[in-house]
């Protein structure tokens, strides 16, 4: 549990964005992600929460190389050194994505249908689990093929009956009926699509998924269900998560760790009950309070920001946060606050974390 | 109560590819004047169907059963039985946005990309209210204030695709209203919604209806949202209302398993070492509606023999509240 | 859910119930083209323009077993002749077998000019399978039966005869094979076509894409007849009718694909950014499988849409090119050459029978809309699923 996994190092990600003016055309950068700095533990759920545009979903993807970062490091620590996945190109960062999907915790059986090449290979390995189960299954294949596409397209196994043993064995796992299989997507319903993402982000049993909004299109007992799951999975193999989701309280269920995510960089990043029960960010507090409680005297009084949201094409100077900040400073405008460990393991970034802590009653 | 919207029997069947489906079986609920009633369940349990048909907004393949009713009071007295009006009729254009309004959850839907919203908002004036252009301009204005959005004199001429997504669901409210309705759908209008934001858009549509004294029917999946809005709940599940009352007491004193099960599945941060606790089982597919009642598939504390045979009645508890299961009549209290 | 329980008495609710979970199973394991012909099964009107369609190719692979003689066959003894009518009757009672009457030549009282009538002494019954000219069917089999014919060596003109006295529903049978052909053809070139230059832009994106854009929008904007007309001329006179017939399709070919391949290209562009493609290249697809596996069977059926209703235009603008003399010339038999020859307004007067294959010019553009319509409806079965 301790040993780290991933380590993100002054991550930034910018969009070259075009303006077409009449005669000429402008581009302008978008910063979507701004010196974001953090770890990942191998088997932990890190949760990762903001705004909408605020680059949760550019964080998780850069981190597994569906967008390229434009600068800084991702270090992935597998069991036979470190590899800079910010790094590598083309036919290396394919293969890389393949060897990510190699086999290696399990048994016997599957070591020995390893390749030569594939043993002396670390095997890192990562995958996504989509918002959206409708638009990430692909309609035209049967479940059977969508779950073991990452076994055929990666080229792990060729064999038919292993991949059909393997996929067997992810579906049960993630409680999908074997007979199920070989039906095609448009006979389910949103839960059960999206635990056919969870079996097909598994199947190749990696050491790290990103799941992406995975459970924010779902009702509220499939999102309980779908929590349950992902914990029991990472409980039996040892997964590493980052959680990307805008509903707190899930968060909160799910996560070790939490990060707080404002206008592509970094507020707070702390233990899930640090974070909840003591935040030292006005920002992170003015989120905690805008959870409606299922309880109508819970007492609900969220604390209003300010304006909106900044538009990240032009973000403010110093901290980001000062525009709406209720505690503003002349010195937020100006200076950019550090990202300093203010408790073990609490990060944040504000100059005057040590004046707040933002106490919440404890359940 | 004081009524202005009174369904009863409402039933609504659909052909699809997977044959004849009924989201819909005898739905009957009630919306006080000036009153909000939550319509919760998941996906696929009817609640967005129902208050289509209120609008006359089902497409072609939707059969309403002949004794389903729909009683609206309209702003001069008078009472519009919805399902006897001729689709697209002139009574019921007039009944759309005039008389209830309509809100959702993707704002984009509610504006044309071509015109800007107070083009859009002074049509709907001037057609509802009889307005002049000027006196309708102005009104409008009016209301973007009303709604929270800043210096609406600017903000009027621009497009709604210009706008940040907050401020796009507030100025969807606003032409919602702007109609002056006496009762306004809302579905799922904070579902999309960052949870800042949805904390806004909440506090500003209660206040709204305090001050304009609309009704309102807010339908949504989160339990959470309902209990800061809502006067009334009725849960659906499957198409049929299993539990309605006062929101106070079903969100302290749930009495159908399955309103049990929704508000067990909540996640909340005062409970963080504990499970979740979703309810058991998949919601079946429209085709495979169990026989008896329609959550018996699901429910721990099913009585064989009386569940699985014959759909529960309606048990009344006081004068508001109402759950349809055997749990609660005599003779299921007897077999179990 | 899998098996019906064998034996026991059943209630008719139980019946239904397991027939309909049955159907249910069929639903939720039906692939994609399966539940296109479903769709496309409830649009009537398509499949009955399919079946029309259908008969035409059969009539067509098979003209030379239907038609009863050659397309350049004559009969000196019916010029101009009009349709011959199988009948059962006529003024010396009925006959349980159709026949017709025979032919007398006579001269026309006005005119003077020797002209074929009727002679209603002379019955000449109509026969199925007699033997006659000897054919190749299919370039495989050599036969003297034909599908009907007259008894007796009787010549049997069903749609009449044009000045030559050669058999207009000969000639309409074998033209049939011809525009179809061409159409189908044409169509399959431009759509390789389209297929490599759209599949290129839209894959790739980016230069290439906005330069092979620029191409297809100059060969857009060329105007199409004047360049049939001069591509038609530089054909040299002494081609075979078949080596005009295959410079035909080509030229029709090269100058149909812009708007199949601009599709290609959005569509493509559009899919690349789907999430189940992004989860493809995730799990670490090579292109190649990409555009295989997950790319190109989500619109192959909106390219059948598009290449169904480009047969139209296809044919129209064979029929066109030859109707003004500019592409396949006599000997050989299409509908636009046998419309050329139905110009004039004596043939109007006279010979109105000659103007039959404009009706087959019209049933099959007619019968290809109504196909795509039908399709585009069915294309995408997974529209209304969500």
């Amino acid at each position: 549990m301790s040993e780290t996994l991933i380590e993100v190092r002054n991550l930034e990600v910018r969009f070259p964005i075009k303006t077409k003016g009449l005669f000429r055309s402008k581009t302008v950068e978008l910063r979507a992600v701004h010196d974001v700095s953090f770890d990942i533990k191998r088997g932990e759920t890190v949760g990762l929460v903001g705004e909408s545009g605020s680059g949760k979903t550019t964080v998780g993807r850069a981190i597994l190389r569906a967008i390229d970062p434009t600068s800084g490091h991702v270090i992935f620590h597998g069991p036979g050194g470190d590899v800079d996945v910010a790094e590598l190109e083309g036919q290396e960062l394919r293969a890389f994505r393949q060897r990510m999907n190699m086999v290696f915790k399990s048994g016997p059986v599957e070591l020995s249908a390893l390749t030569g090449e594939a043993l002396r290979l670390f095997r890192p390995r990562m995958s996504l689990v989509f918002q959206d189960p409708y638009s990430s299954l692909n309609p035209r294949m049967t479940v059977r093929d969508i779950i073991a596409e990452p076994l055929v397209a990666g080229g792990i196994m060729k064999n038919r009956e292993e991949i059909d043993q393997r996929v067997r064995e992810i579906a049960a796992r993630c409680k999908l009926n074997l007979e199920h299989l070989r039906r095609f997507p448009h006979a389910f319903s949103g839960g059960q699509r999206q635990r056919i993402c969870i079996a097909r982000a598994l199947v190749s049993r990696p050491d790290f998924v990103v799941c992406d909004e995975s459970v924010s299109a779902l009702d509220v007992s499939i999102q309980a269900e779908i929590v349950n799951l992902l914990k029991d999975l990472q409980e039996e193999m040892g997964v590493a998560f980052l959680f990307i989701a805008h509903d707190l309280s899930v968060v909160a269920h799910i996560s070790h760790r939490v990060a707080v995510l404002y206008v592509g960089s970094f507020v707070e990043y702390a233990p899930t009950r640090s974070l909840f029960f003591h935040p030292r960010h006005p920002y992170t507090h003015a989120l905690l309070s805008a959870i409606p409680q299922a309880d109508p005297e819970a007492g609900f009084e969220p604390i209003r920001l300010q304006g909106e949201i900044p538009n990240p094409l032009a973000a403010p100077s110093g901290c980001r946060f000062h525009t709406r900040c209720p505690f503003a400073k002349p010195r937020c405008k100006e200076e950019k606050p550090d990202w300093r460990e203010i408790a073990p393991e609490h990060f944040v970034s504000c100059h005057f974390a040590d004046d707040f802590d933002f106490a919440r009653p404890q359940g | 109560m004081d009524a202005i919207l009174t369904v009863e029997n409402l039933t609504i069947s659909f052909r699809t590819d997977e044959g004849t489906i009924t989201p819909i079986q005898n739905v009957s609920f009630q919306v006080g004047r000036g009153k909000t009633l939550g319509l919760v369940g998941e996906s696929g349990s009817g609640k967005s169907v129902s208050t289509k048909a209120l609008m006359r907004l089902l497409p072609g393949t939707a059969m309403i059963a002949p004794d389903s009713r729909m009683a609206y009071r309209a702003k001069d007295g008078r009472t519009i039985e919805i399902e006897k009006l001729a689709r697209n009729g002139k009574a019921v254009r007039r009944l759309r946005g005039g008389e209830i309004g309509m809100i959702f959850q993707e704002p984009m839907a509610s504006f044309s990309p071509v015109y800007t919203i107070g083009n859009q908002m002074v049509e709907a004036i001037r057609l509802h209210r009889g307005l002049g252009r000027r006196q309708a301009r102005a009104e409008a204005i009016d209301m973007l204030a009303k709604v929270g959005i800043s210096s609406p004199e600017a903000r009027i001429d621009q497009y709604a695709h210009e706008m940040s997504g907050g401020m796009r669901q507030r100025a969807m409210i606003a032409l919602a209203l702007s109609a002056g309705p006496a009762l306004l759908i809302a579905d799922e209008p904070t579902t999309a919604l960052d949870v800042t934001i949805q904390a806004q858009v909440l506090e500003l549509m209660g206040g709204l209806q305090q001050d304009l004294g609309m009704a309102m029917i807010f339908i949504t999946h989160d339990l959470g949202v309902i209990a800061q809005i809502a006067d009334e709940v009725a849960v659906m599940y499957l198409g049929t209302i299993v539990e309605r009352g006062p929101t106070k007491e079903i969100i302290r004193d749930p009495k159908h398993p399955y309103t049990q099960g929704l508000l067990e599945a909540i996640p909340s941060l005062e409970s963080l070492d504990h499970r979740l606790k979703p309810v058991p089982g998949d919601i079946p597919s429209p085709g495979e509606r169990p026989s008896g009642c329609p959550f018996r598939s699901r429910c721990g504390q099913a009585i064989e023999g009386l569940c699985d045979k014959e759909v529960p009645l309606e048990t009344t508890f006081g004068a508001a509240r109402a759950v349809r299961c055997w749990l609660h009549e005599e003779r299921g209290r007897s077999a179990a | 859910m899998t098996a019906i329980k064998a034996g026991g008495p059943k209630s008719k609710e139980e019946r239904a119930a397991e027939k309909e979970r049955q159907r249910l199973l069929k639903y939720y394991s039906a692939s994609q083209w399966t539940l296109i012909w479903w769709r496309f099964r409830r649009h009537r009107a398509a499949m009955v323009a399919a079946a029309i369609l259908g008969v035409m190719a059969l009539l067509g692979i098979f003209a030379e077993f239907v038609a009863p003689y050659g397309p350049t066959t004559r009969d000196t003894n019916y010029l101009d002749g009009p349709p011959q009518i199988p009948m059962f009757c006529d003024d010396n009672g009925c006959s349980w077998s159709p026949f017709i009457h025979g032919v007398k030549t006579e001269r026309d009282p006005v005119t003077l000019r020797a002209i074929s009538v009727p002679d209603p002494e002379q019955r000449l019954y109509v026969t199925f399978l007699p033997q006659g000219e000897e054919v190749t069917v299919l370039g495989l089999f050599t036969t003297k039966t034909h599908l009907f014919g007259l008894e007796e060596g009787g010549k049997l003109h069903l749609w009449g005869t044009d000045s030559l006295g050669r058999d207009v529903f000969s000639r309409t049978i074998y033209a049939t094979r011809t525009s179809l052909s061409i159409g189908v053809l044409g169509v399959m070139i431009s759509f390789v076509l389209a297929l490599m230059i759209g599949g290129i832009a839209g894959y790739s994106g980016g230069l290439v894409d906005a330069g092979i854009q620029r191409i297809t929008e100059i060969i857009r904007v060329i105007p199409v007849i004047p360049l049939y007309m001069g591509l038609a001329a530089a054909m040299p006179k002494e081609w075979s009718t078949t080596q005009v017939y295959f410079a035909m399709t080509i030229i029709l070919g090269l100058f149909g694909w812009p708007t199949l391949a601009r599709r290609i290209r959005s569509q493509l562009l559009s899919i690349r950014n789907e999430d189940y493609v992004v989860a493809a290249r995730l799990a670490g697809a090579k292109p190649k499988r990409i555009i295989a596996q997950h790319m190109l069977p989500s619109f192959t059926s909106f390219i059948i849409v598009d290449l169904v209703i480009s047969f139209p235009y296809m044919i129209l603008s064979e029929t066109a090119l030859s109707f003004v003399g500019l592409g396949l010339r006599p000997p050989a038999v299409s509908w636009g050459v046998l419309l050329q020859q139905a110009q004039s307004v004596r043939v109007i007067e006279q010979t109105p029978w000659l103007f039959i294959p404009a009706a087959f010019v019209v049933i099959a553009v007619l019968a290809f809309t109504v196909i795509g319509d039908g399709l585009r409806d069915a294309a995408d079965p997974y529209s209304e699923a969500r």
